[in-house]
């Protein structure tokens, strides 16, 4: 067990050294702070001219959660993406070193980063857009926040997986994260949409978060809410099964081929 | 005089091909004009129809359009000034006696021909998924239009190639410089909606006076498509010098610090 914690804390360690290089001020400032706000803006623009404040109102709570789940969809990608392109996967597959540990301390500072995207986006835009929503409607509804995150990075975690013998990840993962936010109920009520579409929708990590964050902020209760939280968290924990199980097998065939360069 | 301009129409189609040539493996590409058009139609008419703007779909899918078309040129800008970066041939080019925004425009031409994928993706998305009506009221006056809109564009993405030269993180603006630009241009919603003091960055911006150009011609807004395309080559023509003044200082400074591979 030690092991594996000093494991975690060494990803978590380097994941925390790439993001401190990416992260410049002229990065943070210029680029990241700006892209997920004034994506969210843009969507939540669309809803105003479409409904007016309400529907206006639906897109910032929708946007706020997007904007950290694809983020972390995103992030859980790239944590495989990176060490294919840097050369260092080989070294990952032959070390004795459990990888599990290593690759969820790695993905951490994703996860962080998403958690602060839907601060900012919220600060910022709650007083343009969320006319009659509190601090402490949101505050109550943080937790789930926190659950969705982690269950759509599981999903992440799966499309870095099934993408590792390709070149196409970024494509993958980047689709994956914008089919979210059609199906997931982002800009518009689920209901609204094809019942094959809601299904899908329903099956995917952020939709039934989404939901219970909404319905918490309208006031019902957790207990209310249990079932679609419970969801979340199942949907999360399958996608990490399925791609607990589509990793070790990628790097099954990786040891045998050793075509794991091949990409 | 006619050498010279036969050397530099000779530069303009080589780079004219061999970006033809790079796209066709580059998921970015796939990604922008196949994968988001069909993505932004779906979330952006969806909204629409859902707020029982129904009449507001053809605008949605023009736009969308237009987004990919923009994707794709500045992605042009950054990806292009980037990838020669990350291949060690900027400096080369950079070095070599030939301009390097002729063949910067050779290859922003070429990506700009293939965006208008985009629009035959966004215009079919809508026609299946949401059996839009999608007539053009003046079509000669429509593909003139959309002509001008991809040269103007393109000038327009010259004029950010030339900073993206000075930064390692081309890519990281470029993807923080799409939003503004789609809020400012206002591709998926009345620039109505925007305050008033914002109308003005708007009215220097090419994809703001395309869309409405397009949105004109094909009968949605009230207004002489000409005279709109007249505005279109003049901007096209002030964009031109803006970047050749720009390339101008932006080349004496790599020169003269050699800072070109410090990054």
């Amino acid at each position: 067990m030690s092991q594996w914690i000093q494991l975690f804390r060494s990803g978590a360690r380097t994941g925390w050294s790439n993001i401190a290089v990416e992260l410049t001020p002229a990065t943070v400032l210029g680029s990241r702070i700006p892209r997920t706000i004034l994506q969210a803006v843009f969507f939540i623009l669309i809803s105003y001219a479409a409904g007016g404040s309400e529907l206006a109102k639906f897109a910032l709570i929708g946007n706020t959660m997007h904007a950290a789940v694809f983020h972390s969809v995103i992030e859980m990608s790239v944590v495989i993406e990176l060490e294919k392109w840097l050369g260092t996967m080989p070294y990952l597959i032959a070390s004795p070193a459990n990888w599990f540990p290593a690759m969820m301390g790695r993905s951490l500072a994703g996860y962080v980063e998403g958690l602060v995207r839907i601060l900012l986006v919220l600060l910022i835009l709650v007083p343009f857009f969320g006319a009659d929503l509190t601090a402490l409607d949101l505050l109550h509804a943080a937790p789930i926040f926190f659950v969705t995150v982690a269950s759509a990075s599981a999903l992440g975690w799966l499309s870095g997986a099934i993408s590792l013998p390709t070149r196409w990840g970024m494509l993958i993962c980047n689709t994956i994260g914008y089919v979210m936010m059609l199906t997931g109920g982002v800009n518009f009520p689920v209901t609204a949409l094809p019942p094959v579409i809601q299904w899908i929708g329903h099956i995917l990590p952020m939709t039934n978060g989404l939901l219970a964050i909404r319905a918490v902020i309208d006031g019902a209760s957790y207990a209310d809410t249990s079932g679609l939280i419970l969801n979340e968290i199942i949907i999360g924990l399958v996608y990490g099964a399925l791609a607990w199980r589509v990793f070790t097998h990628r790097l099954n065939v990786a040891r045998q081929t050793g075509n794991i360069e091949q990409f | 005089m006619i050498n010279r301009l036969r050397s530099v129409l000779r530069v303009i189609a080589g780079s004219f091909t061999m970006q033809a040539k790079e796209r066709a493996t580059n998921q970015f590409f796939v990604g922008t004009l196949l994968v988001l058009p069909i993505i932004f139609t779906l979330l952006s008419v969806g909204t629409y129809l859902y707020g029982g703007k129904g009449n507001f779909g053809l605008y949605a899918v023009i736009g969308a359009g237009m987004m990919g078309v923009w994707n794709a040129n500045l992605w042009t800008s950054g990806r292009i000034v980037e990838g020669e970066r990350r291949g060690g041939t900027l400096s080369m080019l950079i070095a070599s006696p030939t301009p390097f925004p002729i063949i910067l425009v050779g290859k922003s031409l070429s990506n700009a021909f293939a965006s208008l994928i985009s629009l035959v993706v966004t215009f079919a998305t809508g026609l299946i998924a949401f059996r839009l009506e999608l007539d053009i009221a003046n079509p000669a006056a429509f593909i003139v239009s959309l002509l001008l809109t991809l040269i103007s564009m393109t000038c327009f993405g010259l004029v950010l190639g030339s900073t993206f030269v000075l930064t390692r993180n081309a890519g990281d603006f470029m993807e923080a410089a799409n939003y503004p630009i789609f809020i400012l241009s206002g591709l998926m919603f009345p620039l109505t909606i925007l305050p008033a003091w914002l109308r003005p960055l708007s009215s220097i911006l090419a994809p703001t006076w395309g869309n409405l150009a397009l949105g004109a011609s094909a009968g949605l807004v009230a207004d002489n498509p000409w005279l709109i395309d007249l505005y279109l080559i003049g901007l096209s023509l002030a964009y031109l010098m803006i970047a050749q003044t720009l390339f101008k200082k932006v080349e004496y400074l790599v020169r003269r610090d050699g800072s070109m591979e410090v990054f």
